[in-house]
């Protein structure tokens, strides 16, 4: 019985109460806190074909330049180039090249788009001069998922196989293989030789260096209890990375040390909002473009400042 | 005489001030609490007169957890059950930061399992051991009446492999895979001899088994593969004295396609195929050995999906993020290997929903490929409105139908205010 309490315990009674409601409300809150930090993004504009060729369902999106973009379209299949006009034009389809299959990723090097359409050791190449398409033969038994190009000629694949990630040379030799047990929804190359991963099922992007090593895993803030599903990144000079998370509709910008610098878009219809989007990339001048495949459209968005 | 009495109440005042002033409020009044309050709580009382007592209970510290006068809090408490048991049980406070927790520890809801005041029970429990657990888990009753039982599940000791708060492994196993079992089951040239040589020990038991019951015997999952019941392990492995022995001969793609040739076609040609099956990742999903549903899934369908795409959900027991829609489950309109449409959905979303909801297509808004949703260009279609597993609204509606959904493309007929 606590008849003859003093004031001392009473407030160390409320003290320690006090104390308790905020850890075990922290750790009540945290899962649901919708930390999206700062709006670093805003819609710039929606391209989505016109008369002779419009986008039904983008799976990928690449951007070849200043003014050309590729969409890879799942309907068709097809790879529509997008050129921007600029005086008042806007972006027009440039060319629209026929694919064997749907295109799971789209990259560019630079002098042509790498295609993967998971077709077992094979990827397909198109040529930015005249946009012929051509087959690029890979090491016997590597089942092509998300590629891209590397400096020095070189590409990243992931080998759904084999379950790895492989860098090979411009003959298609392995010159480095690591084994990665998740699914990789797309790759990018960063600074020194090093390229990201982004691996939806984890709700992460994963660093590797130059040899293959991981170095960090940068894990995206969920929307609620959705987890992030982070389908397309592209990397900054600086080392941020820049994200597009299917279910949450959202772009997000995370610094190299794994903080979560801002964000933008969010889930929706209508222009400057996104609904399932499937791939990014960034062009020349620091705008990214997102494949809207919900929507049935790319998005461009400018970065700004924080 | 009136100076006086003045000059008595100034030097009383400040005594008396600091009296009043350092008095507790809750226990200003000396009372015996037991007696006081047992005069009106009946239920309290007959609780009390249970063999297990809750230490202040017993004592008839009743404003230890609760405010004699008035509470923000149901039951008149100090504060919500979460924060207020935690003060004094602090072993649970400290399980709060483990990993998985028990959904109604990460609910706060303690009383869903404990009794405050005095139980029949050991720690207070409104029931002993499994009768306890299946008043939620409502499988638990299905296993007893298989025909093989775990011991520990046959005698209700849910806790010799489960913790009740929280824990660091999945299913709030007391330690990570088959160590939970090496204790009482340790590796013996029999126990070697019964898994053909292989060092399962490494593995995970639930692989094979069912730690609770099943119609076969050894407590193998309820449907086994069929090289596995044949133990053929060398159809899919290598040999048993490789140095890597649970090695597959092959990719999963190609193993599994050897006998199910349609189903990874399904995902190998697909414009929109399951990223996690894609490509030798057939077992993030099917178990090879053997597995509690159809198809080998490691899970019932729904709890499978939402293990991935709705883990904060899942893991706490409910749906989380995601509705279901109808109780339906996700492959009534996904495509689990890849389809055609996003989202793997197994047909036009038209068509879809018509299978249900047949009546609509005479009703409905006007839909289809000559129906152009304003907000960006696509055909309208019903998920162009409803939203089926994030809705907001009454029928998964993405806004309320009676006037906010509507506007969002007929802007022209919306009244300014």
């Amino acid at each position: 019985m606590r008849r003859g309490a003093s004031r001392r315990e009473a407030a160390s009674l409320v003290g320690r109460r006090l104390a308790l409601l905020v850890a075990v409300a922290s750790i009540w809150a945290a899962p649901a806190a919708g930390q999206d930090g700062a709006t670093l993004y805003a819609f710039d504009e929606a391209v989505a074909g016109g008369e002779t060729l419009r986008l039904r369902w983008p799976t990928a999106v690449a951007a070849g330049g200043a003014d050309e973009i590729a969409v890879a379209d799942a309907e068709g299949p097809s790879l529509a180039v997008f050129r921007d006009l600029g005086g008042g034009e806007g972006w027009v389809v440039h060319a629209a090249i026929e694919l064997p299959a749907p295109a799971y990723s789209v990259s560019c090097g630079a002098d042509f788009y790498l295609i993967s359409t998971r077709r077992p050791g094979v990827l397909l190449t198109v040529a930015k001069s005249d946009y012929t398409l051509r087959e690029l033969a890979l090491a016997p038994g590597i089942t092509p998922g998300a590629a891209t190009c590397l400096p020095d000629d070189r590409l990243l694949v992931h080998d759904l196989a084999a379950g790895r990630l492989v860098v090979l040379d411009g003959a298609g030799k392995v010159l480095t293989a690591v084994a990665i047990a998740e699914t990789v929804a797309a790759l990018a190359p960063g600074a020194g030789g090093g390229f990201y991963a982004a691996l939806p099922g984890a709700g992460e992007v994963r660093r590797y260096g130059a040899n293959g090593e991981q170095l960090s895993s940068l894990k995206l803030p969920g929307v609620g209890p959705t987890p992030a599903w982070p389908v397309g990144l592209a990397v900054e000079a600086n080392g941020e990375v820049v994200v597009v998370d299917r279910h949450g509709g959202r772009i997000l910008v995370v610094e190299a040390s794994g903080r979560l610098a801002g964000s933008g878009s969010r889930k929706g219809w209508e222009p400057g909002l996104l609904r399932f989007p499937a791939s990014l990339a960034r062009l020349p001048d620091g705008r990214v473009v997102v494949a809207d495949q919900g929507n049935g459209r790319v998005q461009l968005f400018r970065r700004l400042e924080e | 005489m009136t100076t006086s009495r003045s000059r008595l109440a100034v030097l009383l005042l400040p005594p008396l001030a600091a009296v009043l002033w350092l008095a507790p409020a809750a226990s200003g009044v000396p009372v015996d609490q037991g007696e006081v309050c047992l005069e009106c709580h009946d239920d309290v009382a007959a609780e009390l007169r249970l063999p297990v007592e809750h230490p202040p209970a017993k004592e008839a510290e009743c404003s230890s957890c609760h405010n004699p006068h008035a509470a923000r809090d149901a039951g008149l408490l100090l504060e919500r059950p979460a924060i207020l048991c935690v003060e004094c049980h602090a072993d649970v406070a400290e399980q709060l930061g483990r990993r998985v927790l028990h959904q109604p520890v990460a609910e706060g809801r303690c009383t869903s399992c404990h009794r405050p005041h005095g139980a029949g029970h050991e720690k207070l429990l409104l029931a002993a051991g499994a009768d306890l657990c299946v008043t939620c888990h409502a499988d638990v009753a299905g296993w007893r009446g298989l025909a093989n039982q775990h011991s520990p599940f046959e005698r209700g000791r849910c806790t010799d492999c489960h913790e009740p708060h929280g824990s660091e492994h999945e299913r709030l196993q007391r330690k990570a895979g088959g160590e939970v079992c090496s204790k009482c089951h340790p590796v013996s040239a029999k126990f070697r001899s019964d898994h053909g040589g292989y060092p399962v020990e490494q593995a995970n038991c639930r692989q094979c088994h069912d730690p609770h019951a099943s119609k076969q015997a050894g407590l193998l999952q309820p449907n086994v593969h069929e090289p596995f019941a044949a133990g053929d392990c060398t159809l899919c492995h290598v040999a048993v004295g490789s140095p890597a022995p649970f090695a597959l001969r092959v990719t999963q793609d190609e193993l599994c396609g050897d006998c199910h040739e349609d189903a990874v076609e399904e995902n190998r040609s697909a414009a929109f195929p399951h990223v996690a099956a894609g490509g030798s990742r057939c077992s993030a999903c099917h178990n090879p050995h053997g597995g509690q549903g159809g198809s080998l899934l490691r899970r019932e369908t729904n709890e499978l999906c939402l293990s991935c795409h709705d883990p904060g959900g899942s893991a706490t027991g409910g749906a989380g993020h995601f509705q279901t829609h109808s109780e339906l489950g996700c492959d009534t309109c996904h495509a689990p290997h890849g389809g055609d449409r996003p989202v793997l959905l197994a047909d036009d979303p038209i068509e879809l929903c018509g299978l249900c909801h047949s009546h609509q297509h005479a009703i409905t808004h006007p839909l289809g490929e000559e129906v152009r949703d304003p907000r960006n260009g696509q055909a309208l279609d019903c998920l162009s409105c409803h939203g089926i597993h994030e809705a907001t609204a009454d029928k998964y509606l993405h806004k309320s139908g009676t006037r906010d959904l509507c506007l969002g493309c007929h802007k022209d007929k919306g009244v300014v205010r």
